[in-house]
């Protein structure tokens, strides 16, 4: 169980249950204590944690979810989710014309993530309400970064600058912000899905290829995602986080159930890219709170040893994205690696090269750094113009 | 605003069909201040129309047999309805 573990929290299991019958997903035989006391506001800073209060609300006015809750607790679902629509029709909307743009520019731009799953050929979520947008992602090959980002300063986008930047620079990402109808809105380049400077260094993959082989194009020769390619990227994506947001889980609970799939396919690709761990925590976690119909014998197929299948089990169980948890997701990235060699190598790099690369960055204190210091920025930097998630 | 007007969407407004209802976002600067609207059937029945191609007038007798009511009924509703996305700037007055 690695959504909830034994020991997951009264608060932790009531958001669980809420956002299981919110997304249809109770099933006959379902048991749960509805007597479990909790805490309503705890719950309610767990869903904007996890990114599912648009869910919750959507769940509260249908009537899926049946259980009564605080009039407050409704009407903070309701108040985050008109902000949360209006948020991600904008992005969207903007992202659609960012697209365009970088079309007529002659580069090759797929979006990924929340575009991606808002809108177009791979469109999962009907209401941009319960999926929440932070910023707009899209995945360039590496050549036309530095095009691509011309393009956007010409509309109105002007590169992100301070210590984040710093830390994407040398990475696989750069990202660019403008205001937009009172919106704060990102738009970030890809060029890998996963970055030579993370830990999940094994299966870095060039934007190139991504968009090569897991994108196909439409009549006008615009790539987008297959749905295999947004399944792999959102469980690549979801394991750079250590699956801290259900959010991913609902992805891929929508990818999984949007129709039917070829896991062999999926299981074939994922083991040509170095992948099958990533995609096996982020099905596990579906599977686990959705109930998404991943068949037993896929997991089986894409899981590690037994050794490792119970190490990230419990570095992975309860992961929420919060500070305390940092440290433990970080053991759960380096579990995630294809075989016992790739996690050994990205440990290897980790302790050395790695540590120097964040370090120039300011992304962690010095090595020789007072403990004090140390604890200050343990979590990785600041984030004070947004979130890439 | 009068009947006789040609009126048209706003660019920089979407709609979005959602659990049956549509609702209008505003997208640009210029519509940053206009929050959200939520249109009835009757409401998104006009918007889909509100194309600037002929005067808003025409749609009075569509309206009528669409939605069953008199022709009275109907032209001072549509008047209401446009005057009041022409005010919020989800429409605006075109050319003909």
């Amino acid at each position: 169980m690695i959504v909830l573990p034994a020991h997951a929290s009264a608060e932790r299991r009531w958001l669980a249950h809420l956002v299981r019958a919110s997304a249809g997903a109770i099933r006959a035989g379902d048991r749960f204590d509805d007597d479990l006391p909790f805490d309503a506001e705890t719950v309610l800073r767990l869903a904007e944690r996890h990114r599912v209060v648009g869910l919750l609300h959507r769940g509260l006015e249908s009537g899926r979810v049946g259980d009564p809750v605080p009039a407050a607790f409704r009407e903070r679902c309701r108040s985050l989710y008109w902000a949360t629509l209006r948020k991600s029709t904008v992005a969207v909307e903007i992202g659609a014309a960012v697209l365009d743009e970088l079309a007529n520019a002659g580069v090759r731009a797929a979006p990924l993530k929340g575009h991606a799953l808002l809108h177009g050929p791979g469109a999962v979520y009907d209401d941009p309400g319960t999926r929440p947008m932070d910023d707009v992602d899209l995945i360039v090959g590496r050549d036309d970064v530095e095009r691509a980002g011309r393009v956007l300063e010409a509309l109105g986008f002007a590169p992100v600058t301070g210590r984040r930047a710093a830390r994407l620079a040398g990475g696989h990402e750069l990202a660019f912000h403008r205001r937009v109808a009172g919106v704060n809105l990102f738009v970030e380049l890809h060029w890998a899905w996963a970055g030579a400077e993370s830990l999940l260094r094994s299966f870095a993959l060039p934007g190139e290829r991504f968009l090569a082989e897991l994108c196909e194009d439409d009549a006008a020769g615009r790539p987008s995602p297959t749905r295999l390619g947004h399944l792999l990227f959102v469980a690549v994506h979801g394991a750079r986080h250590a699956f801290g947001r259900w959010i991913w889980l609902l992805d891929l609970h929508r990818l999984v159930e949007a129709a039917p799939l070829d896991w062999e396919a999926l299981a074939a690709r994922a083991r040509a890219l170095r992948v099958r761990r990533p995609l096996y925590a982020g099905l596990l976690g579906a599977r686990e709170l959705f109930r998404s119909a991943v068949p037993k014998e896929v997991l089986a197929g894409l899981a590690p040893g037994p050794v490792r299948r119970q190490l990230l089990h419990r570095t992975l169980a309860g992961a929420d994205g919060s500070q305390e948890a940092r440290r433990r997701e970080r053991v759960a990235k380096l579990l995630l690696g294809e075989s016992w060699w790739d996690v050994a190598r990205t440990a290897a790099w980790a302790a050395a090269p790695g540590r120097a690369w964040y370090e120039e960055r300011a992304v962690l204190p010095p090595s020789d750094a007072a403990p004090a210091a140390r604890s200050r920025t343990r979590g990785g930097p600041s984030r004070p113009l947004g979130g890439n998630r | 605003m009068t009947l006789d007007s040609t009126c048209a969407r706003t660019a920089g407004v979407v709609a979005r069909r959602i659990a049956g209802e549509t609702l209008l976002v505003p997208v640009t600067r210029r519509a940053q201040d206009m929050g959200l609207f939520t249109l009835n059937e009757v409401g998104t029945f006009v918007w889909e129309r509100l194309d600037g191609t002929r005067p808003v007038g025409a749609l009075v007798p569509e309206i009528a047999a669409a939605f069953e009511v008199d022709t009275q009924r109907a032209r001072e509703d549509l008047l209401a309805f446009v005057s009041l996305l022409a005010e919020t700037g989800c429409a605006g007055e075109v050319a003909p």
